[in-house]
């Protein structure tokens, strides 16, 4: 490989450092400097300036206030075309209605994501979940429609409602979790009151620190308290589980960690305790040790748990 | 992270907050290390998204982030004044294990950064540029390429030239 490919090569990261080094071309030296230039300035930092979420609100203001002016009319020079102008106007904020149908966000495997609603709401949606609203309704009223697990803190207003498949969360202005995968549904409440309605008609309202967990299609809703164990922890990138079947620990760290994890068990087992989404083989063993479980690690994102039979 | 946008419709608030969050901070970058000034990067990267959103009906999707970089380009190029550029990088030192760094080596380590520092100042805008935005923010040429609206074969050139003309400046100053 001559120096002009190799320096091209190295730079993208195709070639890894060691690689760099064992395979020195004949004008180390050379090649040495340029290494070195190359390091030193991959440790740069551009300075800190202002926060970004700073800019942003700014960003905000700016543009609030340029649609305030250009609302203040010009009246002389429009006045005689204003019928026209409220014509187009009107054709306008037609299109723009029709226009602005739903708002659909996904997050994959392995991924959070922090989003804004239109009222100023944050959600912060965890990996494999969908969550979607109408902006075009979202005046009249504020639903969104949730696949998967999100963490709301919603403002102070008229009602906010989450729907999905296995049943409804009310809120007025408060700080919850919901989650919703398959056929389990479980909301946990950290601030305010919330009212939880489930596909089998049973309603219940949860108090700050509580939290209600029920089967899709079941009566029964199981309510209990918000210890430490049950706080968003996954928030953080932690993920605690108490008393919860294996195999939904399992599926939470596929999504995780974007991997397949091949898994027999009678779904009897279940487990307490937790794994941080930072280390794939320190997950596994979080889990797996105290369950006597073994596992390994395979090509392709694939994992295979069996039971520690020695 | 990928976003699944409707690709018909305009570009909503939601979206534009989402975009505003995945590349201010590389767009601000991106011109820090045209103008080695912080707060006038911050203005200039914030306006081009206040211009992006005015007109927002009339760009598309597929050229809406080289349309943002080419927009803090102008912007920078009209305020331009042509001063002695300086920088102000700040350095992480990771350059293998502090443990063993040596007071020796802190010293020979912050000269060859304020060296490393006056070269970069030196080097043509572009070339500065399409370096930094690859080694700092780790951007592929294929980005890089993709936002400057260039070929990738014009960043490898830049970062050939940029590199051959940082290690001369650099040892002719030893």
């Amino acid at each position: 490989m001559d120096n002009d490919n190799f320096i091209k090569l190295w730079l993208e990261g195709d070639l890894k450092a060691d690689a760099f080094e064992a395979e020195l071309p004949e004008d180390a030296q050379e090649l040495g400097a340029y290494k070195k230039i190359a390091n030193h300035s991959s440790n740069l930092e551009v300075p800190k300036g202002r926060s970004k979420e700073q800019i942003w609100n700014e960003l905000q203001g700016k543009i609030q206030s340029d649609v305030a002016m250009s609302k203040k009319p010009k009246l002389r020079s429009i006045f005689y075309y204003s019928a026209a102008a409220v014509a187009v106007l009107f054709l306008g904020v037609l299109i723009f209605i029709n226009a602005s149908a739903n708002e659909e966000l996904i997050v994959k495997v392995g991924e959070h994501k922090k989003i804004s609603l239109p009222d100023g709401s944050e959600v912060m949606i965890n990996s494999v979940s969908k969550l979607s609203y109408s902006v075009k309704k979202w005046q009249k009223e504020r639903l969104v429609q949730l696949e998967g697990e999100a963490f709301f803190k919603v403002k102070k207003g008229s009602r906010f409602t989450v729907e999905s498949a296995n049943g409804k969360v009310e809120v007025k202005g408060t700080v919850f979790n919901v989650y919703s995968r398959a056929k389990l549904m479980e909301v946990k409440c950290t601030e305010g009151i919330v009212a939880v309605s489930s596909d089998a008609n049973q309603t219940v309202l949860l108090k700050e620190n509580q939290g209600v967990k029920f089967v899709s299609g079941k009566k029964e809703m199981e309510l209990f308290e918000l210890g430490t164990v049950n706080k968003n922890l996954w928030l953080a990138g932690q993920y605690y589980f108490s008393n919860e079947h294996l195999e939904n620990v399992f599926h939470e760290m596929e999504r995780q960690f974007a991997v397949k994890i091949e898994f027999a068990d009678n779904g009897k087992r279940t487990f307490s305790g937790y794994f941080s989404n930072k280390n794939l083989e320190q997950a596994l063993q979080m889990v797996c040790s105290p369950m006597d479980l073994k596992f390994e690690i395979k090509q392709n994102a694939q994992v295979v748990v069996s039971p520690n039979t020695e | 992270m990928k976003i699944i946008f409707n690709r018909k419709k305009e570009l909503s608030q939601t979206e534009f907050k989402l975009l505003f969050d995945e590349h201010f901070e590389k767009l601000r970058n991106y011109v820090y290390f045209k103008c080695g000034n912080i707060e006038q990067a911050e203005d200039i990267a914030q306006e081009a998204f206040m211009i992006l959103w005015e007109k927002r009906a009339d760009v598309k999707r597929e050229t809406m982030l080289s349309y943002l970089y080419r927009i803090a380009h102008n912007i920078f190029i009209n305020q331009a004044k042509r001063e002695q550029l300086s920088f102000n990088f700040q350095n992480q030192n990771t350059d293998g294990d502090i443990d063993f760094a040596s007071p020796e080596y802190e010293m020979e380590l912050k000269e060859f950064d304020a060296k490393l520092q006056k070269a970069l100042a030196g080097l043509s805008e572009i070339n500065r540029t399409t370096f930094l935005m690859n080694r700092i923010d780790g951007l592929k040429y294929k980005e890089i390429a993709e936002r400057l609206d260039i070929s990738i074969k014009t960043v490898e050139k830049r970062m050939q030239n940029a590199l051959s003309q940082l290690r001369k400046t650099i040892e002719h100053k030893f």
